[in-house]
């Protein structure tokens, strides 16, 4: 969708050598992805981006987007193609939200009607009333809400490409959280090709399909984000993404991958010895008892059982120590032992069944076993 | 002492009452000293002095704000910007120089009458609005203009419909602190010939005239006043509300 080949930038200052904001960057982003662009301040990721729409010329390579050379586009009607949104929202204060979000589609000369109509989808899309919105102007809204106009504003006319440009940097945490969710959400639904720059490793990592890491002006690895947590490429990116990389790969990882491959349900009036039995097979410790409608209503150990040939299980039953939902991630299910000051969790789905369970151990194992790729050293 | 003022400032109908024993002692005072009686005998002359006067205070005063406005726009185009800051200094100098220079300078060019009073008060109401519009315009933000760029807009875009309407409001202001100089400069043109309420000012100070003197300023004053008012009620409603500080701060 888009390719970038051999961009470079270099920055004329008078009297000193140029400064090369961008060298030699090549790579390529498949439709549908999200690709962040990440790296320290003065790293060149904003200069690479703004290159894509013509808002800083480039020195010399090629930006090819869905296979055409943008160099044979003017730059007013490739920036019309182009969504774009930067950190300081830049909506116009003289303007309803409503001529806001419609900007594009009215220099495009679209149909006054299909256009309002879709700025209303898109305001319902990030949760904002139209009925109460559309007629306001900027300032009478939140930053959080400002943003979002800022995002939608760039959707309207439908362009295949975002670049956003820190989008969600000047945003409250909270707010933060839900404004990427909501971009998250969106974003499925719409498949649009993003350029995301961001500073923020937490946010390339929940954002990003890829994450293509810069260092003065070079473009160091570009990866998905599970690749370069796991295979950092050098010691610049194994410091830049930090020391609890094996931590962050909790929030990628779904709590169903590091399921128990047997459920170890039981009911509660199984007698103890086949229960007993099934556990030494399987060499589990513990079995979760459940109830006629698959709930999971507590759990037994090995060690409790132990020696009892006769009796059947709901005399040893214990509580659950809490559930966790399949869809979550793994950060939020360690999050939760902690909590509970347990070291195992069943594992539910959407209507409460009891799907099996996951351990400190398999979590562990899980984040220990992806091997080293690549075989590379780290220096 | 503090109670009074404290009463007087919380108390409508009292405050209603001392204007009113305000006015009975002004009209006290302008019978007694023959005021009346002088606006009375002169009242022909007033009110053709009166058209006169608002007629070249608005014509000017349309005129300098729309060259002001254009001029304006064209200082801070970008084949413009490498002499905008030396002809707003320019600006800044030349509104410097008393009124009353101008229009002695302007005699000398175009001789006496209207058309050289016209001219002066273009030029006293000209400098603030060319200043006001350059300083509006280029201080809407850049980020403001990044988002419109990056959206595909042209200059000319820009410029329309991102970088006027927000500098509207600092333009308005301009055109009213240029009115304001109009109106105040409007007596001195009687100096070069043109008709205006300064004649009944000069007059008064040149046969010691203490009533024709008092006729003359309290009109010219209260012109000003309402020449202001008009143009702070325009700039109330005429400006989009986006851009009106005025009624987004009410909210």
């Amino acid at each position: 969708m888009i390719r970038l080949e051999n961009l470079t930038k270099h920055f004329e200052v008078p009297g000193k050598e140029p400064v090369i904001a961008a060298n030699n960057i090549s790579m390529e982003v498949g439709k549908g992805e999200i690709c962040i662009f990440l790296g320290p301040s003065g790293c060149g990721k904003t200069t690479a981006l703004k290159m894509i729409n013509k808002l800083i010329p480039k020195t010399s390579g090629k930006i090819y987007i869905d296979g055409k050379d943008t160099d044979d586009l003017d730059p007013i009607t490739l920036r019309r193609k182009i969504g774009y949104v930067i950190q300081q929202i830049g909506l116009f204060p003289n303007m309803t939200i409503e001529e806001n979000i419609c900007v594009v589609p009215d220099l495009l000369k679209m149909d006054k009607k299909q256009s309002r109509k879709k700025a209303r989808e898109l305001m319902e899309m990030v949760n904002l009333d139209p009925n109460i919105f559309l007629k306001r102007y900027p300032r009478e809204l939140s930053g959080g809400q400002q943003q979002r106009i800022g995002v939608i504003r760039a959707l309207a006319a439908d362009p295949p490409v975002m670049l956003m440009d820190e989008p969600f940097g000047a945003i409250d945490p909270i707010n933060r959280e839900v404004i990427q969710d909501e971009f998250l959400k969106m974003n499925a639904e719409l498949g649009k090709t993003v350029l995301f720059v961001s500073h923020d490793i937490d946010e390339a990592i929940k954002m990003g399909d890829k994450i293509a890491i810069f260092r003065e002006g070079v473009l160091e690895q570009c990866d998905t984000p599970d690749e370069i947590l796991t295979n950092p490429a050098n010691s610049f990116i194994k410091d830049f993404v930090g020391a609890d990389r094996a931590l962050k790969r909790l929030k990628l990882i779904n709590v169903t991958e590091a399921i128990m491959p047997f459920r170890m349900a039981v009911k509660s009036d199984d007698p103890l010895d086949k229960v007993a039995e099934k556990m030494r097979s399987r060499n589990a410790h513990i079995a979760v008892v459940v109830g006629p409608r698959g709930r999971a209503r507590g759990y037994i150990t090995k060690e409790e059982i132990k020696g009892d040939d006769t009796g059947i299980v709901s005399e040893y039953l214990d509580p659950i120590p809490g559930t966790i939902h399949e869809n979550d991630s793994l950060h939020d299910a360690v999050s939760q032992m902690y909590a509970h000051a347990s070291d195992w969790l069943p594992v539910v789905d959407d209507d409460g069944a009891y799907k099996g369970y996951i351990t400190q151990h398999t979590v562990a194992s899980l984040l220990g076993e992806t091997p080293r790729k690549r075989g590379d050293k780290i220096i | 002492m503090n109670y009074v003022i404290a009463l007087i400032i919380r108390s409508k109908t009292f405050l209603l009452y001392i204007l009113m024993a305000l006015a009975f002692l002004f009209g006290v005072f302008s019978e007694s000293s023959g005021l009346i009686q002088e606006f009375k005998d002169t009242y022909e002359d007033w009110i053709y002095l009166l058209r006169q006067n608002v007629v070249i205070v608005f014509s000017s005063g349309i005129t300098a704000s729309l060259l002001g406005i254009v001029s304006g726009i064209l200082m801070t185009r970008p084949w413009f910007k490498r002499y905008a800051e030396m002809f707003s200094q320019g600006f800044n100098i030349l509104s410097a120089v008393p009124t009353l220079a101008i229009l002695a300078i302007i005699m000398t060019l175009t001789g006496i009458g209207f058309k050289s009073a016209f001219i002066g008060l273009v030029t006293v109401t000209i400098l603030p609005v060319v200043r006001n519009t350059f300083q509006g315009i280029s201080e809407v933000p850049e980020h403001m203009i990044e988002a419109a760029r990056g959206q595909g807009m042209t200059d000319r875009q820009i410029l329309w419909k991102v970088q006027f309407p927000n500098a509207l409001y600092v333009i308005s202001a301009g055109i009213r602190t240029g009115f304001a100089l109009n109106v105040g400069t409007s007596p001195l043109i009687t100096l070069i010939a043109a008709d205006s309420l300064g004649e009944y000012i000069f007059t008064g100070i040149q046969l010691n005239e203490f009533n024709s003197l008092l006729i003359g300023s309290l009109s010219v004053a209260s012109l000003a006043i309402i020449t202001d008012f008009v143009l702070s009620k325009l700039q109330y409603w005429w400006l989009p509300k986006g851009v009106n500080p005025q009624r987004f701060a009410q909210e």
